[in-house]
């Protein structure tokens, strides 16, 4: 039988796991270089492992949708010749590839109208919690990804790069709490900070307008330049009236997200 | 000499808790934006519900690993999430040691006082380092969280007795 460890030992274990998180988030927030390429590891790991534990139940989340499409293929063909049914097959396999190759490319089209060069990344894992609003993708540091860098999904501004692993990064979006994102707004390119905030209904907030604006209803809403970071011009929304408020209205919806592309340095 | 049976709880409730984690993702795909996790913090419920019904299913060292997992994941700085957990575990071993009678209502306002304090000792971590934080949010969460606890309870509580009396019937 295993000897029960004594409660001093225990007490002397927890301590000791309790300083190390301590001494873990210090070492975190000071951005320190020893921690920040186990850091990178660990956050690489646990990216791609969750990826690969939650894509079975995204998996089988998506098993109605291809069971009825399925047996609406059974229906249609089952009475056909053996050869149409494969031709069928391969015309349905190509068209699949199809839709891939212009989902592709029309991602590549659209990213040419900024002038950085864009990577196109797969998103790993979304975080949707009290503490954040982010999600991460594949590509990391080993890509030329960078802290700041501006990622966009149909020519619109999603969020920013927060934090770069080798492999992965973490993107973190306008609505949360700790996004600053410099923007231009309405005709006359009134300047203000776009910030996260969970009370307004939109999910983020202008702050530092000028002393005196006026903005109209469906006024669009661009970045701003910081220089070598974000580029002027990207579309992030535009400004609804409602009860002599401005809400700010995306144009794209921040869940389902499946590649994004991430705007990079020339 | 005789044969040590291996014990795979901790595993167990390692990868239940990790799973739990996991479960927004899943969730924004498949249902959309419900965020259920805004209402109620599931992963503290389960790790106390274990560490204070001794189903000796948790480690301190599991935990913090755990932990890492956890704020890896989430973005938030390393050691947060694991000083969280510990916290939690320490309390609700300790809670369970000092109860006189084993009355429902007594662990369920234990298990208030226990998330108050990991909560707090959360915040002021989130203010040190700087990280912007709702505290509204964290409210709310913390208030669903205590309501919640005894659905949660009636489930885990016989799923896992169930589990616990098949294994021991087993043994014998």
């Amino acid at each position: 039988m295993k000897a029960e460890r004594p409660a001093s030992d225990k007490n002397i274990r927890f301590l000791l796991l309790g300083f190390i998180c301590f001494v873990l988030t210090y070492l975190d927030y000071s951005n320190s270089a020893y921690i920040k390429k186990t850091k990178s590891v660990i956050n690489d790991g646990a990216a791609y492992v969750s990826y690969w534990i939650v894509r079975p139940f995204q998996l089988i989340t998506e098993i109605p949708t291809v069971y009825n499409e399925f047996s609406l293929l059974q229906k249609k063909f089952e009475n056909q010749e053996e050869l149409k049914n494969t031709i069928s097959k391969l015309e349905l396999e190509n068209n699949f590839l199809k839709k891939d190759l212009q989902k592709y490319l029309s991602i590549q089209e659209q990213e040419k109208n900024y002038s950085r060069p864009s990577i196109i990344a797969k998103v790993l894992f979304n975080s949707k919690n009290i503490y954040a609003n982010n999600f991460l993708i594949d590509k990391g540091s080993l890509d030329g990804i960078k802290v700041g860098n501006p990622v966009i999904k149909n020519n619109n501004l999603l969020g920013q790069i927060s934090e770069v692993n080798f492999k992965s990064s973490r993107v973190i979006l306008l609505k949360d709490l700790n996004s600053r994102i410099p923007v231009l707004i309405g005709e006359k390119l009134y300047t203000g900070i776009m910030v996260g905030d969970l009370n307004e209904t939109s999910g983020v907030k202008l702050e530092f307008l000028p002393k005196e604006y006026e903005f109209q209803d469906q006024d669009k809403i661009y970045t701003s330049e910081i220089e070598s970071i974000l580029p002027k011009g990207i579309y992030i929304g535009k400004l609804i009236k409602q009860n002599n408020n401005y809400l700010v209205e995306f144009n794209y919806n921040f869940i389902n997200l499946d590649y994004v592309s991430v705007l990079i340095e020339q | 000499m005789a044969k040590v049976k291996k014990n795979y709880n901790d595993l167990l409730s390692v990868l239940i808790v990790l799973i739990v984690t996991l479960a927004p993702s899943i969730s924004l795909e498949a249902f959309g934006d419900i965020q259920l996790n805004k209402y109620f913090n599931l992963e503290f419920i389960i790790i106390y519900f274990f560490s204070f019904n001794r189903f000796k299913y948790f480690r301190a060292i599991s935990l913090f690993v755990l932990g890492i997992i956890v704020d890896s994941l989430i973005g938030n700085y390393l050691g947060i999430s694991s000083i969280a957990f510990l916290i939690l575990y320490k309390i609700a071993i300790y809670q369970n040691t000092i109860q006189v009678r084993s009355i429902f209502i007594s662990e369920w306002i234990a298990f208030g006082l226990a998330i108050f304090v990991v909560y707090v000792v959360e915040l002021v971590m989130f203010y040190l380092t700087g990280v912007k934080t709702d505290i509204q949010a964290f409210v709310l969460n913390f208030i669903g969280s205590f309501l919640s606890y005894p659905i949660f309870w009636i489930i885990l509580k016989y799923s896992f007795l169930r589990l616990e009396r098949f294994s021991n019937d087993k043994d014998e």
